[in-house]
């Protein structure tokens, strides 16, 4: 790397892995079908790469793009054809590039060997093309603008569709130590405005200085003279700019057609009517380009840990409003504060909605990874299908983004090697021969739904019921008693995996246990639905954003626990008397169903030797106060009513027995730090508006733990 | 540095490596934590319990807004609880403090029955641990030294805190 270039590593590698992206998908889609656009807007793609690998130092990547390229070009040209093996070559290309990328985001630097790889790709080249094409960059210092026949095509396309071409020759200072930069701040300035369609001398050789004080820029564009001049004209050392009217020779159409004798007059009528590629987005720019600044992500996350610090204290500053009120009565100065604290609630309140919507990123920067994947998958395992995509553009905080992959590729994974059968089964099956996988996203009141179904062959229960006996994992009753979705559901179970040969795909038996554990892990629910020969869907319920969350505060001994709401079923208040014992186990009648209660306490001990006593010394007076008073309640336990929290996740339900209930807040999740670990039964902590804490309550470990000390796998529902 | 190879010695001296540490006073020995380590020292507060957790975790606090884990380093050290100091009340409780020491990436407090103040020890002071130590495990022992004919065991933070085997061993 070039030393000088350090500083901007990480936006050249943030560009990069974009670009390298968008060429995955680009290619994906070319794969279906090809079009002028979305070759052009591949080939800028590479094109951009390789000006940001050569400009880093990073030769051999620029080499390897600069041979990629070369193949899009051919292909833009149509002197070549897209087949599966070139599609292969690219992906492999593509794989290399972010091996390198990879490499230097470690190290700064790559050693990956890719000479081979290139010229490869360059032999791929010559040999697909039958015929040597016309030089691709025609230097001309004559007047007139000397262009390829694709940029000639662009331009009558760009006409067709109510574009304005311009020719601007912009002049730098002669004294100028940037003038590369200003060459290409003034191409990026053009962009936002309109297409560049074509440069003299080339991009490539504006980037290298390889011109003197001028150069030119062929734009297509629906916006006015001025608004080109001032983009070009505010860029400093820049002293002159001239802009005029340009149309292409009129020979050109035919001799395009001439030169590509397949390309009949329908069809360059039939791509003449069509808009050119991504700079449409940007040209018919009736309304602006939203203005955007890059943020450094930490900066996000830092912001919303202190909205959460600050909704911490807007609730500590309602509940001293209410003491003060209360001590001081009707007073102007007392309502004036009252309604200020009301004031800042608010406020607080829609700050931390702009910062939440700040972090929020379209679900489709996960999606994204998924079709190349699932390609290479369907390559592997031999199998058939479309990967259908919907509702990609929801939105959901970066937080959840980046923790929601992991489980999906293990269902994608999931759907194809286990659900998706074979073609020629499909075929026997009378079902088509090609499968489908959807994956779909969408919001549902405060919550996104992800949905990962496939029309194979299904979960059958009696299968399962079956192999949960021959894997020990209950006895023959047991599974018997299973009703069929808590036998479909046994896909959850640890050590369950039915798949009948082991592939590398999946079928190692630790897949959906660990993708349910990490989902909840999240504060996600994951419910499934399964028809056997029809398909399987899993639906994955999300919260918007893992920082900050509703809860239900309940006091158990000293202890405040914060149960997340979207676990909390209901709280009831039951009669000593209502409660049975049901082999052992306490049980109320619930609206006809048995539900098991059992005590927070119990099931959440306190080590004997954290003693109190050490607490004793500071412990205010109020504590022990409150501490008598709940000892007079216990000890009248037979006649006070029991407060139950109904806590369940999908089917799984039962009661908590708490002391009291507090009430619902929202509390900002922290984590008890990697020192603590994981402790079964609790997800985190949080601040309290008096500061004190409380311990946040993981509703799956509960119902585990409780399940565990009933000795039995537990069917409450 | 202006120093001669040979040096008269003076300038040797004066550049001699000395470790800061904060010693404090745990079931009546001395022990040291090196200053770099160290985050604050703090009053004991409030701890919340969390079940289920290491027997030798007292609980978290919240430290201005931060959650941090107190440990009990007696029982973290397998020392012996000390009985006298606890029914000692008052003066012994009030002397207690809690040192906030970085470890990976976060802070964990250790309680311990007094500080005594920060000292300076020259690295020539310091002994690698033998069998010196015997209340407590030599892995967890940097080094003995010696301060004014008091030793003072040197705590190695990081395999102090280091999860797994030392809390089951406690």
């Amino acid at each position: 790397m070039n030393e000088e270039m350090r500083p901007f590593l990480q936006v050249f590698l943030q560009e990069a892995n974009e670009q390298i992206e968008l060429l995955e998908q680009d290619i994906l889609k070319l794969e279906q079908e090809s079009s002028p656009e979305l070759l052009q807007e591949i080939f800028r793609a590479a094109h951009t790469l390789k000006g940001a690998a050569r400009a880093m130092g990073y030769q051999a990547m620029g080499e390897l793009t600069h041979a990629l390229e070369d193949l899009f070009d051919l292909l833009r040209n149509r002197q070549i054809e897209v087949t599966p093996e070139l599609v292969d070559a690219l992906f492999q290309g593509l794989d290399a590039l972010k091996a390198m990328l990879g490499d230097i985001a470690d190290s700064g630097t790559t050693q990956q060997d890719t000479s081979a790889f290139t010229a490869q790709l360059r032999a791929v080249a010559r040999c697909e093309a039958s015929t040597t094409v016309s030089p691709q960059h025609p230097t001309s210092e004559g007047e007139e603008l000397a262009l390829s026949e694709s940029t000639l095509e662009a331009c009558q396309q760009a006409l067709a569709t109510g574009h304005a071409l311009y020719r601007i020759d912009v002049f730098v200072a002669p004294d100028s130590m940037l003038k590369s930069v200003r060459a290409l701040m003034a191409l990026q300035g053009l962009e936002t405005v309109g297409a560049v369609l074509h440069t003299r001398p080339d991009e490539e050789a504006l980037e290298n200085e390889r011109f003197e004080t001028s150069f030119t820029v062929l734009v297509a564009t629906t916006q006015t003279v001025e608004r080109l001049r001032t983009e070009v004209e505010r860029i400093s050392e820049i002293t002159e700019v001239r802009i005029a009217p340009w149309m292409p020779p009129t020979s050109a159409q035919s001799q395009t057609a001439a030169e590509h004798p397949h390309l009949n007059d329908t069809e360059v009528q039939a791509t003449c009517r069509e808009v050119p590629p991504k700079e449409s987005g940007t040209q018919t720019a009736a309304s602006p380009q939203p203005q955007t600044v890059r943020v450094d992500v930490s900066r996000l996350d830092n912001l919303m840990n202190l909205i959460g610090e600050l909704v911490i204290d807007r609730t500590r500053i309602a509940q001293l409003c209410a003491q003060i009120g209360h001590q001081l009565g009707n007073d102007a100065t007392v309502e004036h504060l009252q309604e200020v604290a009301v004031h800042i609630a608010r406020i607080t309140d829609q700050l931390q909605d702009e910062v939440m919507k700040a972090r929020m990123l379209p679900i489709e920067n996960v999606f994204n990874r998924f079709p190349r994947m699932m390609r290479d998958l369907a390559k592997r395992l031999n199998k058939e299908f479309q990967f259908e995509i919907e509702g990609k553009e929801t939105e959901l905080d970066r937080s959840v983004i980046e923790a929601i992959g992991d489980p999906l590729i293990h269902m994608l994974r999931n759907s194809v090697d286990h659900g998706i059968e074979p073609p020629e089964e499909r075929e026997r099956l009378g079902k088509p021969r090609s499968g489908t996988v959807w994956l779909r996203a969408r919001h549902q009141e405060n919550h996104i739904i992800i949905e990962v179904e496939d029309d194979g062959r299904g979960i059958d229960p009696a299968k399962m019921r079956e192999a949960a006996v021959k894997k020990g994992l209950m006895s023959r009753e047991a599974a018997h008693r299973l009703s069929d979705r808590e036998a479909i559901n046994l896909i959850f179970a640890s050590g369950f995996s039915t798949a009948q040969q082991v592939s590398d795909v999946s079928g190692r038996g630790v897949g959906m246990d660990i993708v349910r554990s990490n989902l909840q892990r999240l504060g996600a629910t994951i419910d499934i639905e399964s028809w056997v020969g029809k398909g399987t869907r899993f639906c994955i319920r999300l919260p918007l954003t893992l920082a900050i969350i509703r809860s239900l505060l309940v006091r158990v001994g000293e202890a405040v626990y914060a149960i997340p709401l979207n676990s909390v079923a209901e709280t009831l208040r039951v009669a000593p008397r209502s409660v049975r014992s049901v082999r052992r186990q306490p049980t109320i009648l619930l609206r006809g169903e048995t539900l098991c209660l059992a005590h927070l306490q119990s099931l959440l001990p306190v080590h004997a030797k954290q003693s109190p006593k050490a607490l004793a010394v500071v412990r205010s007076e109020s504590m022990h106060q409150l501490q008598r008073k709940e000892g007079a309640v216990h000890s009248t336990v037979g006649l006070e009513a029991l407060n139950v929290v109904v806590v369940g996740l999908e089917r799984e339900r039962m009661g908590l027995i708490v002391d009291s209930f507090i009430g619902e807040q929202e509390i900002v999740i922290k984590t008890l730090g990697k020192f603590i670990g994981d402790v079964q039964g609790v997800s985190g902590a949080t601040i309290l508006g008096d500061g004190r804490m409380a311990l946040i309550l993981d509703v799956e470990g509960i119902l585990n733990l409780a399940n565990h000390k009933r000795g039995v796998k537990a069917h409450a529902a | 540095m202006p120093l001669t190879t040979e040096g008269k010695g003076i300038g040797l001296e004066a550049v001699e490596r000395e470790l800061q540490l904060v010693a404090f006073r745990l079931a009546k020995e001395t022990y040291g934590i090196d200053i770099a380590a160290i985050n604050e020292i703090i009053r004991p507060q409030e701890v919340t319990h969390v079940p289920r957790s290491a027997e030798d975790l007292e609980g978290i606090i919240n430290l201005r807004g931060k959650i941090v884990p107190i440990v009990n380093l007696r029982r973290r050290l397998g020392l012996p609880e000390n009985e006298d100091a606890r029914d000692g009340g008052g003066t012994l409780a009030s002397s207690r403090r809690v040192i906030v020491v970085n470890y990976d990436g976060s802070l964990v407090g250790l309680e311990v029955d007094s500080v005594v103040g920060v000292l300076r020890l020259p690295e020539t002071l310091i002994e690698k641990p033998a069998e010196m130590v015997e209340s407590v495990d030599s892995e967890f022992v940097l080094g003995v030294g010696k301060h004014q004919d008091e030793l003072i065991i040197l705590l190695n933070v990081e395999t102090v805190l280091k999860p797994s085997d030392a809390a089951e061993r406690a």
